[in-house]
């Protein structure tokens, strides 16, 4: 009996076996379904005519997939499946390259997942270029992350800048509270527009999705949270926002396309310097869309050095390694240390093993190979870093643990009258970095 | 004495009522009134085979157990999401239902109230039922 992690290298093996009688059948989707099962779809023009011999090499290679792949198939007559627009299939359903026994990809043979949920970490939309937008994203919760995006916030708004802040943690919202008092919220979250938007109605909300924090002195704070005020049938609503919407002509959008229209409509209405975006922790549908459909100039990685941290950054950089997708993301990271422990011995040694670790992750799946020499263009600019290089995305930007910003109820509250110095101590690395992003986008 | 219905098989009937629309929308002259018919038909039978997959009941006379599911393109668009919802939202479909001027009952009447517009309007719902379809067995949810 095969596993689900069995099924490709098995394909690969079997499709590798019988590969020059293959050849004019190219190309070849391997459609792996929802339950993880498998077909082959084929353009039409090869389907063996009624009768085909036995010995017909499609027939074959379908026989063959069925002994080897139960319970991972239907029916040997279902396996294959003839479509006369595979071009356009392929395209759509964000296929990657099946690789051979040699580990080398299996030309013009692509596999297409078919997953319960829609938002894919694989599909990466181009880089912001009207406002620079940053992600705030952790493996695990629990790390500080909406904390630091609040103070990045402040930080930023004393230097004068407008900021446009959003709180996708839908499942978990919180960051407004920390950033407005109750009585500041206004009427409308993320969540009413995404469920209004489903018919058309989107306008009705938008005008009251967002409040301007007191905590802004010299520039401003807006403020989008997950729910209103009254935060309503919120679990109702919850249940709706993955829905696609239609267009008058058929077409769909789906809902990390929305949530991508909102985001322009509020940077069109409300003109900021910066959005920052705080994002569901873990591999998680709102995360995904986060991470890789918002168009993130940075994307901001919490991590506690521990396995569980390592273990979630491996399996997500592993998949856009096997995707291929590795150099459309890559330079958007930013490793940050998080509540990094100010009470070890030698406080540099956490640090330094933070770094090593974060290190070690990027090398295996997102830094290119150093080059031996530099001979030619490419070599010039091949994405690595060396460990204490810290212009590479892996060199952490520290935030010390600090007790005036631990397990506070309120951080709209904590952050009223705060020391900018004491702001400047633990986030100043993180709030640098946010700063040199403005800079380099005003040139 | 009534005869007894065949069993139903919806994925085929989909398609036979789909290409006898489209041969019937593009004679010359063409026949519209019957491929508008074909076109409501073919939709219907397109979801209903997704429909029975996630649980829509017949009777011992392969007749629908529930009156609500026993009705056509027309309404049956909107009973779809009923079996749909906490489903793919690969499969969802538009809220607005292309059918809704589309009815049964317009086999009784006079070919000339069927223009090329309306027409087009039915086989475009129809048209994105197919895909639909493509896309369930893509999904695994359709064999």
């Amino acid at each position: 009996m095969t596993t689900f992690d069995e099924l490709l290298p098995a394909l690969a093996e079997i499709i590798h076996d019988r590969w020059p009688a293959l050849e004019p059948f190219l190309p070849i989707l391997i459609n792996r379904d929802l339950n993880g099962r498998i077909r082959l779809i084929l353009d039409a023009s090869h389907q063996p005519t009624p009768g085909a011999p036995a010995n017909h090499p499609l027939l074959q290679l379908a026989a063959a997939i069925h002994t080897r792949l139960v319970p991972h198939v239907g029916e040997v007559e279902q396996i294959l499946l003839f479509e006369e627009q595979l071009t356009a299939l392929t395209k759509a359903s964000f296929p990657f390259p099946l690789a051979g026994r040699d580990g080398q990809a299996l030309p013009g043979v692509h596999v297409a997942d078919r997953l319960a949920q829609e938002a894919r970490w694989e599909s990466i939309e181009d880089e912001s270029t009207a406002v620079p937008r940053v992600v705030y994203y952790s493996i695990k919760g629990g790390v500080g992350r909406s904390t630091a995006l609040a103070a990045s916030a402040w930080a930023l708004a004393e230097a004068g800048k407008r900021v446009l802040v959003l709180d996708l943690d839908l499942e978990s919202p919180g960051l407004s509270s920390s950033l407005l008092p109750i009585d500041r919220q206004p009427a409308f979250g993320i969540t009413d527009w995404l469920v209004e938007d489903l018919l058309g109605n989107g306008d009705a909300v938008i005008k009251d999705l967002f409040a301007l924090s007191p905590l802004s002195r010299n520039g401003e704070i807006l403020v989008v949270p997950a729910h209103g005020r009254d935060p309503g049938e919120y679990i109702s609503k919850l249940g709706r926002v993955w829905m696609p919407s239609f267009q008058a002509d058929g077409s769909r959008q789906m809902w990390s396309v929305r949530l991508s229209r909102l985001l322009g409509e509020l940077e069109h209405r409300h003109q900021p310097d910066i959005v920052l975006i705080d994002s569901r922790a873990g591999i998680d549908e709102i995360a995904s869309a986060c991470v890789t459909d918002l168009g993130a100039n940075i994307i901001y990685l919490f991590a506690l050095d521990g396995l569980q941290t390592w273990t979630g950054y491996r399996l997500l950089f592993q998949h856009w390694l096997q995707h291929g997708v590795t150099q459309k993301i890559r330079e958007q990271f930013q490793l940050v240390g998080a509540l990094m422990p100010t009470w070890h011995d030698q406080p540099q040694q956490a640090e330094s093993e933070l770094k090593e670790q974060s290190y070690n992750l990027f090398l295996e799946s997102l830094y290119d190979e150093q080059p031996a020499a530099i001979s030619t263009f490419d070599d010039l600019y091949s994405f690595s870093f060396a460990l204490e290089d810290s212009n590479g995305p892996h060199f952490p930007l520290f935030i010390p643990w600090n007790q005036s910003f631990a397990a506070i109820q309120s951080h709209h509250a904590r952050l009223e009258g705060v020391d900018s110095r004491l702001v400047e101590l633990v986030f100043g690395e993180l709030i640098a970095d946010l700063k040199e992003l403005l800079e380099s986008w005003a040139l | 004495m009534t005869a007894a219905n065949l069993p139903p098989d919806y994925l085929d009937a989909m398609e036979r009522h789909w290409l006898d629309a489209e041969l019937l929308f593009h004679l010359t002259p063409a026949s519209l009134a019957n491929a508008d018919q074909l076109y409501g038909l073919s939709a219907e039978c397109g979801l209903k085979a997704l429909m029975r997959k996630w649980g829509m009941q017949l009777n011992h006379n392969n007749i629908p157990v529930d009156s609500l599911d026993r009705k056509h393109a027309d309404h049956i668009w909107v009973r779809y999401e009923t079996y749909r919802q906490g489903r793919s939202t690969t499969l969802a479909l538009p809220t607005t239902n292309p059918f809704d001027d589309w009815s049964i009952h317009h086999r009784y009447a006079n070919r000339n109230y069927f223009h090329q517009t309306v027409v087009e309007g039915h086989m475009r719902g129809a048209a994105l039922v197919k895909s639909l379809v493509a896309q369930a067995k893509h999904d695994g949810e359709l064999p």
